[in-house]
């Protein structure tokens, strides 16, 4: 064991440990489109971007707490939504920039719809001197 | 009334009216006056029967007319330890508001009012008092000194940022150059930490300074034992436990960057613009100049680029701004891209140093010139002439001397 000479590795260990945490991809993207605001603003100091990430995501069924121009996410039945509140009425708010998110067991797709494949062994590709027994199994 | 002590805090000026006061070892009579700075603190004692002083308070101010002495007795002691074990180098350590700056002052000026000659070196990157902020700051002098900004520049070392976090290696050359010349003209030095005293980095950068110092005392400045894990890998190095004056507060991140944007203001107040070619200067801590000059990028002309070997990629100053769609493709087929927008550069700190890789000054970039092939920087330094390298920092600052962000190592 060594010490990490800078929080960089722990910064990655966090955003890891959370997409596995949090409901689904959406609130995923959001922490990482955050991570990325706050790793601009800040490139020397990944422990203060961590620690903010921290207090990213505040899980709320309180409408008090939603003002014109806050990003929130949203669950419709099986989909979830997230936008930015563009108008909050009392029955409910206008969301901009909507980006959803729907999980389906199964879905038949054509040829020409596809847009790019996950390659899922690159590490093992190019670097298999890297890749151990214990890893493997 | 002779022994008397009175605490006062910034923003203050203090102005003695009749008797003699010690400030913190230094000798201060009728007539004289000081300026304490806000987020600073200085204690007066009487040294006459009959003393009188006013303060005219600013923002923050505050006296206080202390009960008993401010010094612990284990100061006393302290002091007693390292004349009789006859220490070299004493390194202060103790979390961030627990008073390292004040007890390395205090003594300092001891030690040189018993005629040793005394260097202290300033590790604090981000509340620098010997030099500017960005820098290590060492202060070879004789004369007691009330606030260690006010000690002299004896040397520095460009690290280019307030956090060591991410610059170790660059903290521990600047200390290893530091000590060589404090110990060669010196008898005693007081090593000035920062507060990070918690985590991977504290751990390993203090263990490090441990090896490039080879202290012979260090005095741990703590409430409980906080800074116990810092010492248990070193059991051969004497310890001084102290504990942290309860008068000890903690400054704010704003006054923090106020007293940085201060101390920066002042050493850049009397700056000129200078000018310097290309071929006049080396770089250090970026990548530009230490590659190969191309002035094309596929079918791309521009206005200067370089190369560098296997995936270190490429610098690309584009002649014209480029769509976001240009960059993507030109980043696919000559992966990676450090794409330097003219002007972006406006304001980074940079340190200005010698041939042998020693620290002059520092300055503030106004312009990298592609087309007429110069840099143009703000800085107080006469002797720009001996400039043959220019170090490149992670701090911006705006033309009023105020902070304004950062540069992320390895984007230029």
């Amino acid at each position: 064991m060594s010490y990490r000479e800078s929080d960089m590795t722990q910064l990655i260990s966090y955003i890891l440990a959370k997409s596995r945490e949090l409901p689904n991809q959406l609130f995923l993207g959001e922490l990482v489109r955050k991570a990325g605001e706050f790793f601009r603003s800040v490139p020397l100091y990944p422990g203060i971007v961590r620690a903010c990430l921290g207090k990213v995501i505040q899980q709320t069924e309180d409408p008090s707490h939603v003002v014109p121009g806050s990003r929130v996410i949203v669950r419709d039945g099986g989909k979830f939504i997230v936008g930015t509140i563009l108008e909050s009425r009392p029955e409910g708010m206008l969301l901009d920039r909507v980006v959803t998110l729907e999980s389906l067991p199964q879905l038949w797709v054509e040829h020409p719809q596809l847009q790019a494949i996950v390659r899922e062994n690159v590490l093992q590709e190019d670097w298999p001197s890297l890749i151990f027994e214990e890893s493997r199994s | 009334m002779k022994g008397q002590f009175h605490l006062i805090r910034g923003e203050a000026r203090v102005e003695i009216r009749r008797g003699v006061f010690d400030v913190i070892g230094q000798r201060l009579e009728a007539g004289g006056a000081i300026t304490v700075p806000r987020g600073k603190a200085i204690i007066l004692m009487e040294m006459a029967t009959d003393c009188l002083f006013e303060v005219t308070g600013l923002a923050g101010a505050e006296t206080t007319r202390l009960e008993q002495s401010p010094y612990p007795p284990e100061w006393e002691l302290l002091i007693a330890t390292i004349k009789e074990n006859h220490c070299k180098r004493i390194i202060v350590l103790g979390e961030m508001d627990t008073g390292k700056t004040f007890l390395c002052t205090y003594l300092a000026n001891r030690m040189m009012g018993e005629g040793f000659k005394v260097g202290v070196i300033d590790c604090d990157l981000g509340q620098s008092d010997i030099g500017p902020p960005g820098c290590l700051g060492l202060s070879l002098t004789d004369k007691p000194f009330i606030f260690m900004a006010d000690a002299p520049v004896s040397g520095l070392h460009f690290v280019g940022t307030h956090s060591p976090e991410g610059h170790l290696t660059s903290m521990l050359v600047g200390l290893h150059q530091l000590i060589g010349r404090a110990n060669r003209e010196s008898d005693t030095i007081f090593i000035d930490t920062c507060g990070w005293t918690l985590g991977d980095g504290a751990r390993l950068l203090k263990g490090a300074k441990f090896a490039v110092l080879e202290p012979d005392l260090v005095v741990l400045l703590q409430r409980n034992r906080e800074l116990e894990h810092l010492v248990a890998s070193f059991p051969a190095v004497p310890v001084f436990r102290l504990p942290v004056a309860k008068k000890s507060t903690p400054t704010d991140q704003m006054t923090r960057q106020k007293l940085r944007e201060d101390i920066s203001r002042r050493y850049f107040e009397k700056s000129r613009l200078v000018s310097l070619p290309f071929d006049r200067f080396r770089t250090q801590g970026c990548y530009f100049r230490t590659g190969l000059e191309v002035d094309r990028l596929g079918d791309i002309p521009l206005l200067y680029g370089e190369s560098y070997p296997g995936y270190e990629g490429y610098l690309v100053v584009p002649r014209t701004p480029l769509s976001e769609t240009d960059r993507a493709s030109l980043s696919q087929r000559f992966s990676p891209c450090r794409f330097l927008d003219q002007g972006i550069e406006t304001g980074l700190l940079i340190g200005l140093m010698n041939g042998a890789m020693q620290t002059l000054g520092l300055g503030v970039l106004e312009r990298i010139d592609f087309q007429g092939r110069t840099i143009s920087f703000h800085t107080p330094l006469i002797e720009s002439d001996a400039v043959e390298v220019v170090a490149f920092g992670s701090l911006k600052y705006r033309p009023d001397g105020r902070e304004a962000g950062f540069y992320a190592p390895g984007q230029i």
